[in-house]
C-alpha cells in the first residue's frame, strides 16, 4: 500500500503543465506596480489578436445589461478595471488546461470554474470595499486559488482519499488541514508551485499558497483570497465553510480577515450580492 | 484491520512521553495512516504486530521509528521564524560583541536533517552581519542519517521546499536553478560543514560552541537520555553561549544548569552563572 505522497514527483508534474502565453505572466507583472502603465498593458494584449478578440467577447458578456458595447481593449480596461481584465486574460489560457473532471477531488470542470470565478468576483468586491487593501492582482489570485488541485488530484490514490476522508470525518479537520496532515502538503502549496512555473509575481503566488492560512502569508493579498474563497463557498452553500463573524465554526474564524481588511458582516453581504451579479453576467461563459 | 483501543493507548502514551504531543482518541486514523506503512517496511503484517514487538522489547530502535512517524518532523528554511529573529536581533549581536577580541564564532546545529536550518543561519549571517565576514565563523551541522547528510551537502531543494520559509529575495540572490530544483550557491554551501554524529553514542567532536541549535530532536528520547544529552551539550558549550531547543522542548526538570531566556516570542537557554 503506497501511502506517502512523493513531493518531488508532484513538483515535476506541476512543471509539466503547459506554459501559459508569455503575455499572461507579463501582464501580471505589470499589475504589481502601484502606478499602472495602461499603454503598456494595452500593447501586451493587442499584440495577440486572438486574445484581444476573446477578451472583448468576455468583456461584453460581463456588461451584458449595458447598451454601449465595448469595442477596444482600452475601453475594457476602463469599464471593467485592469485587474479584472488581466484576470480574464489569464482565465482564457488556464481554462483550456482543465479536463472534464478534476481527478481526486471529483469536481467537474464547470463546478471548478464556477467556484474560481465566484472567488475572483468576490476578491474584486473585497478590494473595492476594503479601506485597508489595494492591489491589482486580487482577481487573478482568487481565480487561480485552487489551481493546485489540478496537480494534487492526480496523486490521490483510493487509499490516500480514504485517509483524507477519515481525517475530515473522524479528525474533524477542514479539507486543507487533512491534506497537510496526510499528504504533508496542501493544494495551496501545490498551486504556488504552478504559479511560479507560469512566471507569476510573488504576491500572486502568496495569495494562492496561503488562501487557507492567510496569517502565515505576511501579505494582504492572502486575506483577500482567503475571504474570497469563503464567500464563494458560502454562495455554493457548502456548510463546512460557513462564513460568519458572529458564529465562527471549527474551521473558520473569519474575524481576523475582516479586521485586517477593515470589513464587517454588512460589507460581506454587499460583497456577496456583487458576486452574484458578476456570476449572472458571466453565466454564458460558464457553459 | 482497525487499530485496537489498547494498542492505540500504548502508542499515544509513548508519543506523549517522548514528544509531548497529545493524540486524542479521534486521531486513531492518523496512527493507522502513519504506522501501517512503517509496519509493512518492518516486515510485519499489522499495526497490532508492530505494537506487540514494541511491548515485547524494551526501548529499541522501533520505538524511535514509531515516534518519528507520528511526529512528522518536517524541516524548512527559517523554521518557526522566532529563533532566527532572536538570533538576528539579540544573540548574534551579543556574541559578536563578546568575541570581539578573538574574532571567531562557532555555531553547531545538532539535528540538521536536510540542511535547511544551518543554511538559514548562514544566509542570515550573510544578509545581516556581512561586516563580520572577515571573522572565522564555523557552522557545523550534524545528523545521524547519512542519507540526509548527503542531501544537505548537495544543497539542492525543490520548489516546494524553497517555498517553505525562504524569502523570495534570498532565493534569487543565493540559489541557482538546476533543472526543476534550486541549488544553493557554493559560497553559502561551503560555510557549513556537515558531519555524521550520534547524539546518544560515541564522541561528538564538538567543542567550545557559542551557539547551539538542537531543535526537535530531544522529543525522541526518554528522560534519562534527554538528561544525558543536555549534560553533554553543557560540556561542549562555552559558558556564555546560547542553546536553542524546539518549541515543545525544555531543559526544565531535566538540567538545572540551564536557565530560560525569553526574547519576544522565542525561548532560548543559557548556563547559569555558578
Amino acid at each position: 500500500m503506497y501511502l506517502r505522497l512523493d513531493h518531488d514527483l508532484l513538483v515535476r508534474s506541476a512543471y509539466q503543465l503547459p506554459p501559459l502565453p508569455q503575455s499572461a505572466a507579463r501582464l501580471a507583472q505589470l499589475l504589481t506596480t502601484e502606478d499602472l502603465d495602461l499603454r503598456e498593458i494595452i500593447s501586451v494584449i493587442e499584440f495577440d489578436p486572438s486574445l484581444t478578440m476573446k477578451l472583448l467577447r468576455v468583456a461584453n458578456s460581463a456588461i451584458s445589461g449595458s447598451r454601449h458595447r465595448i469595442g477596444t481593449v482600452r475601453e475594457a480596461l476602463i469599464r471593467l478595471g485592469t485587474g479584472t481584465v488581466v484576470g480574464f486574460v489569464v482565465a482564457s489560457s488556464v481554462r483550456s488546461l482543465l479536463g472534464k473532471r478534476i481527478p481526486g477531488y471529483n469536481i467537474s470542470e464547470k463546478e471548478f470554474w464556477r467556484h474560481s470565478l465566484a472567488a475572483a468576483f468576490a476578491a474584486e468586491a473585497i478590494q473595492a470595499h476594503s479601506p485597508n487593501w489595494s492591489g491589482h492582482l486580487a482577481f487573478t489570485a482568487a481565480l487561480l486559488h485552487d489551481i493546485g488541485k489540478l496537480v494534487v488530484g492526480k496523486f490521490l490514490t483510493p487509499e490516500l482519499l480514504e485517509w483524507l476522508e477519515r481525517a475530515t470525518t473522524e479528525g474533524k479537520l477542514a479539507a486543507f488541514q487533512a491534506e497537510a496532515e496526510i499528504l504533508s502538503l496542501h493544494h495551496g502549496e501545490a498551486g504556488g508551485v504552478i504559479a511560479q512555473h507560469w512566471g507569476f509575481p510573488d504576491s500572486l503566488v502568496k495569495g494562492i499558497v496561503y488562501h487557507h492560512d492567510p496569517e502565515n502569508g505576511e501579505d494582504g493579498i492572502c486575506y483577500v483570497t482567503y475571504l474570497a474563497n469563503l464567500v464563494a463557498h458560502r454562495l455554493e452553500s457548502d456548510p463546512r465553510e460557513e462564513v460568519s463573524e458572529s458564529q465562527p465554526t471549527v474551521h473558520t474564524n473569519v474575524a481576523p480577515a475582516l479586521e485586517w481588511l477593515g470589513l464587517d458582516e454588512e460589507s460581506l453581504r454587499t460583497i456577496r450580492a456583487d458576486v452574484q451579479k458578476g456570476l449572472q453576467s458571466m453565466s454564458s461563459q460558464l457553459d | 484491520m482497525p487499530l485496537d483501543s489498547t494498542d492505540f493507548e500504548f502508542v499515544s502514551s509513548l508519543v506523549l512521553k517522548r514528544s509531548a504531543i497529545v493524540l486524542e482518541p479521534e486521531k486513531k486514523y492518523l496512527v493507522e495512516s502513519r504506522l501501517l506503512p512503517l509496519a509493512q517496511r518492518e516486515g510485519l503484517s499489522s499495526i497490532a504486530e508492530l505494537v506487540a514487538q514494541m511491548r515485547a522489547n524494551s526501548l529499541n530502535g522501533l520505538h524511535q521509528k514509531v515516534v518519528e512517524a507520528m511526529t512528522t518532523n518536517e524541516t524548512s528554511f527559517f523554521r518557526d521564524l522566532n529563533p532566527f529573529e532572536a538570533l538576528r536581533k539579540v544573540v548574534l549581536p551579543d556574541m559578536f560583541q563578546r568575541r570581539a577580541a578573538e574574532r571567531r564564532l562557532h555555531i553547531w546545529c545538532g539535528a540538521s536533517s536536510t540542511g535547511q536550518e544551518p543554511y538559514s543561519i548562514a544566509l542570515l549571517l550573510r544578509e545581516h552581519f556581512a561586516r563580520f565576514a572577515d571573522w572565522k565563523i564555523g557552522i557545523v551541522a550534524t545528523d545521524l542519517s547519512t542519507d540526509v547528510l548527503a542531501r544537505a551537502r548537495l544543497g539542492c531543494y525543490s520548489q516546494l521546499e524553497v517555498n517553505r520559509g525562504l524569502p523570495a529575495p534570498l532565493l534569487v540572490k543565493y540559489f541557482q536553478r538546476q533543472g526543476t530544483e534550486w541549488r544553493l550557491k557554493e559560497e553559502v554551501r561551503r560555510q557549513v560543514e556537515f558531519r555524521q554524529l550520534n547524539l546518544i553514542d560515541g564522541a561528538w567532536g564538538i567543542s567550545a560552541a557559542d551557539i547551539v541549535f538542537i531543535r526537535n530532536v530531544l522529543i525522541y528520547f526518554d528522560v534519562s537520555t534527554k538528561k544525558a544529552i543536555l549534560q553533554r551539550i553543557r560540556q561542549v558549550m562555552r559558558p556564555d553561549g546560547y542553546l536553542f531547543l524546539g518549541g515543545a522542548e525544555t531543559t526544565l526538570n531535566l538540567d538545572d544548569s540551564f536557565e530560560r531566556n525569553c526574547f519576544e516570542r522565542c525561548t532560548c537557554y543559557r548556563l547559569r552563572k555558578s
